[in-house]
């Protein structure tokens, strides 16, 4: 039986296409040429700093539900459109309904909304703070370390900016930075939200069983009184455990995750890989058609469409390939948002391309980390220009990181250019850590590990 | 002139100088003033309240927490907590009586249960939603009307026009007289007691507590939002919420004044210190006014310090007296809002229903 999503349905998905992520709204536990836009521990979401920028992101306590909160403020700024706090309560409420409806317009929303208050009252430092939140989930990472700055010269000991600051300096490959910012906010802040960037600098750094031991300490320590945000600690150690290889402890902490909220999309695509990774493709694809319901990303279909292909259901495949490819031509925004997913997607789909490369460099030009440089690497491959692509590589494995997928792409590059040891020797690496790698990956390190 | 009286409440609120609260609010009396308020909103204190109740020989005592409830905070009240009134009987600013009012997860019905205790003594329990009466006393918790108006929006922009994260005003006042807090709600403690046990005069203030340590306190409306570190972080918040109202004038009393120093003389600013601290409410207790209607027109004796009642404007007051109003004119009188959109109801328990 041909399992076949509709076509007007898939389409609706992308009108609607999520931004960076399930959680919060931006990346951060991987990077997302990795593989996803992952959630980030951003203020006023999961993973949140208390009494957060953002607490209209995350749940607090037993508030409305989010309609009545968004007519709540629409009605305030119908009735006084100059009042500029009802326009960031009316700003932070789309941003969070973007997080949990795969909005982007909803994105949009918000940033026109908080640019007009910030327009009647520019220094307002929580209305920054509240930009900089908005920012970074639509990953304008420079704009976001911007606002974050300009909220410490009149607060320096604001914790939800050195955690902005620190966010940003990551994504823009400045591990340095945000270490640096964050020891500012261990000063002023300390808690699981602090844990769980570590946990991700750690891991971008090469340090994986730090990264793991920090996540679990963040989980430890992390209220239960907020099931949002102990979903999302949960969900790092999940995380942190699959891109470890560790399929066990990633599927407790996806499961576990998923026990708080039961429609965290990001869990269930963490489970789907999990399932897949352990030879159980129905399981992963029950995950993903959950999760592509609730938040239909360009990732998580393609990983669907990859399992149907496997099982030789290609027409419903190739529905969900075309989906997302038309996410990219949404809108500015839903490009930016997914660019490193789709242009990943088209280089393990036979997409690769001049353009495909050029969209690369820009984005690595843009956001300049250890995923930005595996990126182009991958597109050099694809493309045979096989030098670059190694001293991209490198370049890549130079920043420390210690990831599956950067050992694939480096240990395919090596094989290509000759380099049968060393490049086994990487391709095998990858593929011991299991879940690590999604279907198609595996496959085709597989294939070339046979020859 | 002002009176000596009218001067304390004064210098009250320069209100919301401060940048604070939970996502985008700045604080309003009291709300989402402090990180540890803004990280436990259900402990986090906007108001007090203390006023003549219907039956003229007992006195009325409201603590409000949970702002916005509903939208920014949730509804429910902490029961990880603690929430204290404190009555100073004695005039050190030391507490003679305090009130400890507990909750516990109630049944499926979503209320909490509540008990109130004097002194260590249970006097009664009750549940939230509901008024309990026993042992002398008469108690309501539950989700109500925030009786605090203020238009929180043109103030900031007043405050800060051409952004450059200062006070640099110099040009017309221009206020749009919206209230900001209309049609929003908190999590009320209304409490109700005999006279006798306040006695004659008596000092107010609340407090709440988390783990054994102390979350939030307030007497006087806003005294931690306008005058620590107004321009600034929210560094000195905590600092300020957790010291004893006895330790007040050691401890902060210059940083009031310089603080007031801004619209003042010297002498006028170490008057107003003066007169502002210890951070207690004071009450005058057979002279206290009462919260009916929306207007306030003073206590029985005419006076406008004593206590507070749930319609007392006391951000003009305020506006007024730290802006200046003192020595000439005030650099800014009022903020356009005169009252609260809801009227009080004059019966227990005297906030408005919820929204």
């Amino acid at each position: 039986m041909t399992r076949r999503i509709p076509r007007s349905v898939a389409f609706l998905f992308t009108a609607l296409v999520v931004a960076a992520a399930s959680y919060a709204a931006a990346p951060l536990l991987q990077p997302d040429a990795f593989g996803s836009a992952r959630p980030v521990p951003v203020p006023g979401a999961a993973g949140s700093l208390p009494g957060d920028a953002g607490s209209e992101l995350g749940s607090v306590g037993d508030r409305l539900p989010l309609p009545a909160r968004l007519s709540f403020w629409a009605a305030r700024v119908e009735a006084a459109p100059t009042d500029f706090l009802s326009l960031v309560g009316l700003a932070l409420a789309h941003a969070e309904r973007a997080r949990l409806t795969a909005d982007v317009g909803a994105y949009e929303q918000a940033l026109a909304l908080v640019d007009r208050s910030i327009s009647l009252v520019p220094a307002y430092p929580p209305t920054i703070r509240a930009r900089a939140a908005i920012r970074f989930a639509t990953h304008d990472f420079a704009g976001a370390e911007a606002d974050a700055r300009a909220v410490l010269e009149s607060a320096p000991d604001d914790p939800s900016a050195l955690a902005v600051l620190g966010d940003a300096a990551l994504e823009l490959g400045r591990p340095d930075d945000a270490a640096a910012a964050y020891a500012r906010l261990e000063v002023v802040a300390p808690g699981p939200w602090l844990d769980v960037r570590r946990a991700r600098l750690a891991y971008a750094t090469g340090d994986r069983s730090g990264a793991i031991q920090l996540a679990t300490r963040a989980r430890a320590i992390a209220p239960d009184a907020d099931p949002e945000n102990l979903g999302f600690y949960h969900y790092a150690v999940g995380e942190f455990g699959r891109l470890a290889g560790d399929a066990r402890m990633a599927r407790i902490g996806f499961e576990a995750a998923l026990s708080v909220r039961p429609d965290d999309p990001a869990a269930l695509v963490g489970l789907a890989r999990v399932a897949a990774s352990e030879g159980s493709p129905e399981e992963a694809i029950a995950a993903l058609e959950r999760a592509t319901a609730i938040a239909p990303q360009p990732e998580s279909l393609a990983l669907l469409g990859d399992l149907l292909a496997a099982r030789d259901e290609a027409e419903a495949a190739a529905d969900l390939y075309e989906t997302v490819r038309l996410t990219g031509e949404l809108g500015r925004l839903a490009g930016a948002l997914y660019d490193r997913q789709l242009l990943g997607f088209e280089l393990d789909h036979g997409g690769a391309s001049e353009a495909i490369l050029a969209q690369a460099r820009a984005s690595l030009e843009a956001r300049p980390d250890a995923a930005g440089h595996d990126l182009v690497a991958w597109a050099l491959r694809r493309l045979g220009r096989l030098d670059e692509a190694a001293a991209m590589s490198d370049r890549a494995r130079a920043t420390g990181i210690d990831d599956a997928r950067v050992a694939f792409h480096a240990g395919a590059i090596a094989l290509a250019r000759g380099d049968a040891r060393g490049g086994e020797a990487l391709l095998r690496e990858a593929l011991a850590r299991g879940p690590a790698l999604d279907p198609v990956e595996r496959a085709e390190a597989e294939q070339l590990l046979r020859g | 002139m002002l009176s000596k009286a009218r001067l304390t409440t004064a210098a009250l609120a320069m209100v919301v100088l401060t940048v604070g609260a939970a996502p985008f609010l700045a604080s309003g009396a009291d709300h989402l003033e402090s990180p540890n308020a803004k990280a436990n909103t259900a402990l986090d204190i906007t108001d007090i309240y203390a006023f003549d109740a219907a039956n003229a020989s007992k006195t009325v005592l409201v603590v409000n927490v949970n702002p916005l409830a509903g939208v920014v905070s949730g509804t429910k009240f902490a029961t990880n907590g603690e929430y204290r009134i404190n009555v100073d009987t004695t005039g050190d600013a030391v507490a003679d009586d305090v009130y400890r009012i507990t909750f516990a997860n109630g049944g499926p019905d979503g209320k909490q249960k509540v008990t109130l205790r004097r002194n260590g003594s249970t006097l009664l329990r009750g549940t939230t939603g509901n008024t309990s009466n026993a042992g002398g006393a008469k108690l309501f918790a539950g989700v109500r009307d925030d009786p605090f108006f203020f238009d929180l929006a043109s103030f900031l922009r007043w405050r800060d026009p051409d952004g450059d994260g200062a006070y640099t005003y110099t040009g017309p006042t221009a206020f749009d007289g919206v209230d900001f807090f209309a049609g929003t709600n908190v999590s009320s403690i209304v409490l109700e007691i005999p006279d006798a046990w306040l006695g004659a005069s008596a000092g107010v203030w609340a407090t709440t507590h988390r783990n054994g340590s102390l979350v939030d306190r307030m007497g006087k409306p806003a005294l931690a939002t306008v005058f620590m570190n107004p321009f600034g972080g929210d560094d000195q918040k905590d600092p300020y919420n957790q010291t004893a109202p006895s330790a007040d004038v050691a401890t902060w009393g210059g940083q009031f004044t310089a603080v007031l120093d801004v619209f003042n003389s010297t002498p006028t600013a170490e008057a107003i210190t003066g007169l502002l601290l210890p951070d207690v409410l004071h009450l005058d207790v057979g002279n206290l006014g009462t919260s009916t209607g929306t207007s306030f027109t003073g206590d029985k004796a005419g006076n406008i310090l004593n206590g507070r009642t749930l319609a007392e404007d006391v951000i003009d007051l305020e506006l007024f007296v730290v802006t200046g109003g003192l020595e000439g004119a005030a650099v800014l009188s009022t903020d356009g809002v005169d009252a609260n959109d809801r009227a009080f109801p004059g019966t227990f328990p005297y906030l408005a229903p919820r929204n």
